[in-house]
């Protein structure tokens, strides 16, 4: 296992969500679940991250954001749609101003389903995209 | 609750909001509904438990008289029926020029012969 | 002195923000001079929907406007469409909605301030205002089946009726809860560093506050006597509700509002579980609703009111949203305008944002 799976920093961003899932990240980060003591820690910066957790079904304005955002996160990176509006647009599909899940901007590693999501998801999710970072860091290390 | 709605000419609106704001009515609420012909757009003032409405009727696309002058927290309703429904507001305290919210139809509550418009069409798998 | 005008961008991504919201911010040196907000990140057009989903499904949709204040944001839209059919609910159904009700405001309440510690740059104590936090979630879970979004609430009253002997326990578990709620209120309140940074930053005069149009805990923070609950919607005229009001007008008046309304809420609870009474819990629904209505309630952040318009279908014909965050957007521009740039942050907290409502 590499240094970055044992302690990977995960940067958040809401693209349209009602709330419940960011609320349940940060529960997820905060005492009773507490991931910080397996060294998962939040960062608010691009360049630090190596997951990237998405909340919410992706809307016009939003777009542009989240692929800047992407694009500015370091490789290997690993993304993680949390919750069922990020992996498909959820109970919003329908409105005029949603254009679907995350995965029709950035490619999408691991789905979290719910509705909110329960921390207890989030972490196996989060635990799943250690797996994708290895397998991705290996690739990478191939490629050299 | 009050719930009885007066109906009112949409060039005295202006003149309205100031009477309420010198009588210490606050502005409530300001709400656009399409209906049979036109839109109403209501104006919802209070003082401690008295409840206000006022409603005018507009035609597609008219320009109404902001009452930014009289309530400086008026222009967030303004800005949001000018994404919204497509009405100009004449004189709002912030104007925003149609960048308060971004949508990706233009106006997506305004009256259509279709109903409001949907981005994402559920393909159904065909076997 | 005049110096060289800057526009810093605030925003959206910004690592004190759990939503997006964007802010420009006009500073001449360390001075921002005024503030220019754009929204528009979190827009889903929900409303929209109205005319594709039946009004007692619509229930679950009004309450994903917002994850935090979900609760409020169903029993908001039940009590319309109730209004507008003439239903009138059980009384327990009202005073397990009452309960509810002030279990998410201590939910959200605790969640501001462990957000706005963190702001400050004071992260023990966020952790520790979440710490509380769970307890209530839990409280929420056993009773309702979920953490943040319950979906409990139905026309016609509720879902899940609660025993009486769970109430009960309750009872004492919400003494441990007010203890460990006074230590906490105790830093906010006391503590000498945060004073200097709360005290006499982003000051909203009562008439401002007024005239701006403020909500919730930044109306009463300014002096201001508004609360919808003082109207007794519900079961809030049967336990004698009188609103919590602070004269400063500051940061800190609007925090200790806060700090102060989760004790308030405390004994709401308590006398809700004592006087509970027995029965059922719904009353079924036949008919469709027709007419408009304007339903209103308070929400940890302020009143919000749901505009219904009923055209005797299954379908209402509109529905719009006003929420307590749209109408504190004109009052933070006007606290913002004047403020140091490092304080930005905390100010902007201060009348607790909530995008995901604001912008539906």
């Amino acid at each position: 296992m590499s240094s970055a799976s044992k302690s990977p920093w995960l940067l958040h961003y809401n693209a349209s969500s009602c709330n419940g899932c960011d609320i349940e990240i940060l529960a997820a980060l905060t005492p009773v679940y507490d991931v910080e003591r397996f060294g998962i820690i939040n960062t608010g910066n691009p360049a630090h991250a190596d997951i990237f957790v998405v909340t919410g079904g992706v809307n016009e304005q939003n777009k542009a954001v989240l692929k800047n955002i992407y694009d500015q996160i370091p490789e290997p990176k690993v993304v993680v749609a949390v919750g069922i509006c990020a992996s498909s647009g959820g109970v919003f599909r329908e409105c005029y101003n949603i254009s679907g899940g995350v995965d029709t901007i950035i490619p999408v590693d691991v789905y979290v389903p719910g509705c909110s999501v329960r921390p207890e998801a989030l972490i196996e999710g989060i635990v799943k995209a250690l797996g994708v970072l290895e397998e991705k860091r290996a690739a990478m290390e191939a490629k050299k | 609750m009050n719930m009885k709605i007066d109906s009112v000419e949409a060039a005295d609106v202006q003149k309205i909001a100031g009477t309420m704001r010198s009588g210490g009515y606050r502005l409530v609420v300001m709400t656009c509904t399409p209906a049979d012909e036109g839109y109403y757009i209501t104006y919802s003032f209070e003082k401690e438990t008295d409840l206000r409405h006022y409603r005018i009727a507009v035609a597609e696309g008219t320009t109404i008289p902001s009452i930014g002058s009289s309530y400086g927290g008026a222009f967030v309703y303004e800005n949001e029926i000018h994404d919204l429904y497509g009405f100009t507001f004449e004189g709002m305290s912030l104007d925003f020029g149609g960048t308060f919210i971004k949508t990706s139809v233009p106006y997506p509550f305004k009256k259509k012969e279709q109903p409001a418009p949907t981005v994402t069409v559920v393909k159904e798998a065909k076997e | 002195m005049t110096g060289r005008q800057t526009i810093i961008p605030f925003g959206p991504q910004h690592p004190v923000l759990p939503e997006p919201i964007h802010l420009d911010l006009v500073v001449e040196d360390e001075r921002v001079v005024s503030a220019i907000p754009s929204i528009g990140y979190v827009h889903r057009g929900l409303e929209s929907l109205v005319d594709r989903r039946e009004y007692q499904d619509f229930v679950f949709l009004a309450e994903r406007i917002c994850g935090i204040c979900s609760f409020t944001h169903s029993s908001t839209f039940c009590q319309g469409i109730e209004g507008l059919m003439g239903i009138q609910i059980p009384q327990r159904a009202a005073y397990l909605r009452t309960m509810w009700g002030e279990y998410s405001r201590l939910h959200s309440h605790l969640l501001w301030l462990g957000l706005f510690a963190d702001s400050l740059g004071f992260e023990s104590l966020f952790y520790q205002a979440w710490k509380i936090r769970e307890s209530i979630l839990d409280e929420m879970e056993a009773t309702t089946g979920g953490r943040v979004i319950q979906g409990v609430c139905k026309v016609g009253g509720v879902r899940r009726d609660v025993a009486n002997s769970f109430l009960s326990g309750m009872d004492d578990r919400l003494d441990e809860i007010e203890d460990n709620m006074k230590d906490l209120t105790n830093v906010f309140l006391n503590d000498y560093t945060l004073k200097k940074r709360l005290v006499g930053k982003g000051v909203l005069s009562k008439d401002d506050a007024y005239y701006l149009g403020a909500a919730g805990p930044t109306a009463r923070g300014s002096g201001l006597d508004m609360d919808i609950r003082s109207t007794g919607y519900l079961a809030y005229g049967d336990v004698g509700f009188k609103p919590v009001v602070e004269k400063g007008g500051d940061g800190y008046a609007r925090c200790a509002v806060r700090c102060r309304e989760l004790f308030q809420s405390v004994e709401i609870i308590r006398r809700v579980i004592t006087d509970m009474p027995e029965g059922d819990v719904f009353t079924p629904v036949k008919g469709n609703p027709d007419g408009e209505y304007f339903s209103r309630s308070e929400q940890p952040r302020g009143e919000v009111i749901h505009y219904l318009k009923g055209n005797g279908t299954k379908n209402l014909a509109q529905f719009r949203v006003r929420t307590p965050t749209l109408t504190n957007i004109p009052p933070l521009v006007s606290i913002l305008a004047g403020c140091e740039l490092a304080d930005v942050p905390q100010i902007v907290l201060t009348i607790d944002p909530c995008i995901g409502c604001m912008e539906r």
